[in-house]
């Protein structure tokens, strides 16, 4: 009985394929990694899947911000999700939390944020991806689009976005020395300038955003932050995690910290070299 | 012997991806004081006239017991726009008095740390669990159990355009997933039952104004968590009977 053993094989095939039927395999096995990064950022440029068709995931992570933003905060809905302070995304790869709760684990989960229907995109995914319908970027493909391709390219493409490369002269051998002087390695540590944990600093000004307890149900977690990278402080003023320090010494006064004038410049020499420039901070 | 080799592997995928497989058909039936309710259609509440625009929720665990083991593997349907149906897999001659099921998504497969969950954008859209069906948190990762959202005439002009005159439900959280049983009103089991949910039982004396309109506890630290459980506990009230169908 030669047929038997096929038709178990042909039995099995027709299972998962069936099974399968709501995947989309062709994107998923046509695609070599630069094409991937390419639809990612296809994606993170487009404005069509908003509600009013006016908003991308560029229109609050700008490029020319370090893929941030100078507002004090976006994001956030009516329904007590609050808005923050905009991360920037260089680098981004590196964090094995996201937000500054730390209540995402990847940036596929990340991306679907603004695709929820009370995100930032204002509609269901499944609507927001019916509006890409039709772009060139995908036509060429031949494929529809589903939700996990779309994050997965999402995905792909913030990976390549790295650090800023330091300006390594002597304002930055000096702030650094001062930054090590002063233990701020306590929590801003590694190539990143964050430990990847949460602290409640010193003076922190508190609101409804309870930030790491809501994730945690610690009561200790209250208040709690993810420690930012330094690297692109200096690309997206204001800072801290609700946009609420105008300036530097407003940032290190919610540390419990006065600093001189002096500091405060060497500080800012420092930042600025830290996100590779040499220059004045953007407007 | 051949023939029905290759029909049973020609029906396999048939019986392995469909939702109803099952002994029993079960078909939710949403109700509003004890009327049949359709989505967009007026009903009144303590003299106000309200409308639901979704009703959806997750419906899953659906069992009868075998002595002292489930009958039924896993199971999580979603009950979208108060449409849908799944099945019950009963063991042979067994003749059971009660069904149980849960209202929301088994902690095994609600978040992060269930034994097993996957994150939910790895799902085909189609799957109940996909984030596609637009019933996932992803601020702090987990289903929404149930979603009721609506309108309601809070200044009585018969309209629901003033600011303020609508409602959104969202229950979710491994605290808050109810377990419902319902006797079985015959002793023969039918091949199909009408699952009867009055949702004016899930507002008994609950506050429909103010905060009580907007309920979206996606942790138990949330100020609107109170109200959440407070219609999560209400949930075995609304589910009122299972009635044979023809
Ligand atoms: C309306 C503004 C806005 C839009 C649009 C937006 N984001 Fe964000 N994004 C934010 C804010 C604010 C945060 C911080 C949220 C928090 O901490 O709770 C954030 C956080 C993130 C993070 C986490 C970064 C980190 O370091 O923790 C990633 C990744 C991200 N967004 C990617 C995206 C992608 C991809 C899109 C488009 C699909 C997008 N964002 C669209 C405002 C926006
Ligand atoms: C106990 C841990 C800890 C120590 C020590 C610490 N920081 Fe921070 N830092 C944080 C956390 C957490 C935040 C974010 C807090 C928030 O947003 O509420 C932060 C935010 C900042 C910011 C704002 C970054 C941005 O992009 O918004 C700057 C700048 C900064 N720290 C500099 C310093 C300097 C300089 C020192 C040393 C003098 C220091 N920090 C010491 C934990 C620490």
């Amino acid at each position: 009985m030669p047929w038997n053993p096929y038709l178990k094989l042909l039995g099995l095939f027709w299972v998962l394929m069936s099974c399968n039927s709501a995947s989309n395999p062709s994107f998923e096995t046509d695609l070599d990694s630069a094409a991937w990064v390419e639809l990612g950022k296809s994606l993170f440029f487009e404005t069509a899947w908003s509600k009013n068709g006016d908003v991308s995931c560029a229109h609050c992570h700008r490029p020319e911000f370090g893929f941030s933003d100078t507002l004090p905060r976006a994001g956030g809905n009516a329904f007590g999700v609050p808005a923050r302070n905009i991360p920037s995304l260089l680098g981004v790869s590196r964090k094995t939390l996201l937000n500054w709760d730390g209540g995402v684990r990847s940036l596929e989960e990340q991306a679907l944020i603004p695709l929820h229907a009370e995100g930032d995109f204002g509609l269901p995914p499944a609507q927001s991806l019916q509006r890409l319908q039709g772009k060139d970027y995908l036509e060429k493909w031949g494929y529809s689009l589903n939700l996990r391709t779309a994050v997965t390219a999402l995905a792909r493409f913030q990976q390549t976005l790295t650090l800023p490369e330091p300006v390594m002269d002597k304002h930055y051998q000096i702030g650094l020395e001062w930054f090590q002087n002063q233990n701020c390695q306590q929590c801003h540590a590694g190539p990143s300038f964050s430990d990847g944990k949460f602290h409640r600093l010193k003076a922190v000004k508190t609101s409804a955003d309870l930030g790491r307890y809501r994730i945690t149900g610690i009561p200790q977690d209250s208040f709690a932050f993810l420690t930012p990278s330094l690297c692109t402080s200096w690309l997206s003023p204001p800072f801290l995690h609700d946009g609420q320090a105008q300036n530097l010494n407003e940032a290190m006064q919610a540390h419990g910290l006065e600093l001189s004038q002096g500091e405060i410049q060497l500080l800012e020499l420092f930042l600025q070299r830290l996100a590779g420039m040499a220059a004045e901070p953007p407007s | 012997m051949k023939s029905i080799r290759l029909l049973f592997f020609l029906l396999l995928p048939l019986l392995g991806c469909t939702t109803v497989d099952a002994d029993v058909e079960v078909v939710p039936v949403l109700e509003w004081d004890g009327e049949a309710l359709t989505l967009n259609q007026d009903v009144m509440r303590n003299g106000q006239s309200l409308r639901f625009t979704e009703i959806s929720f997750y419906i899953s665990d659906v069992h009868v017991l075998q002595g002292n083991s489930k009958s039924n593997p896993q199971s999580i349907n979603l009950i979208k726009n108060g449409q849908g149906r799944f099945g019950v897999v009963l063991p042979q001659s067994i003749n059971p008095d009660t069904f149980y099921f849960s209202l929301g998504v088994p902690s095994s497969f609600n978040d992060s740390s269930g034994s097993l969950a996957k994150p939910a954008w790895q799902y085909g859209d189609e799957n109940p669990l996909s984030a596609a069906q637009n019933m996932y948190w992803s601020w702090k990762p987990g289903y929404i159990f149930m979603k009721l959202e609506g309108r309601i005439d809070l200044d009585g002009d018969a309209q629901y355009i003033s600011a303020g005159e609508t409602f959104s439900i969202h229950t979710g959280l491994n605290s808050l997933l109810r377990t419902i049983s319902l006797a079985n009103p015959s002793n023969q089991i039918a091949p199909k039952y009408a699952l009867k949910m009055d949702l004016a039982r899930l507002f008994d004396g609950y506050d429909l104004q103010g905060a009580g309109l907007n309920v979206h506890a996606m942790s138990s630290q949330d100020a609107d968590f109170v109200r959440a459980e407070y219609i999560s506990n209400r949930l075995s009230n609304a589910f009122y009977a299972l009635e044979p169908l023809p």
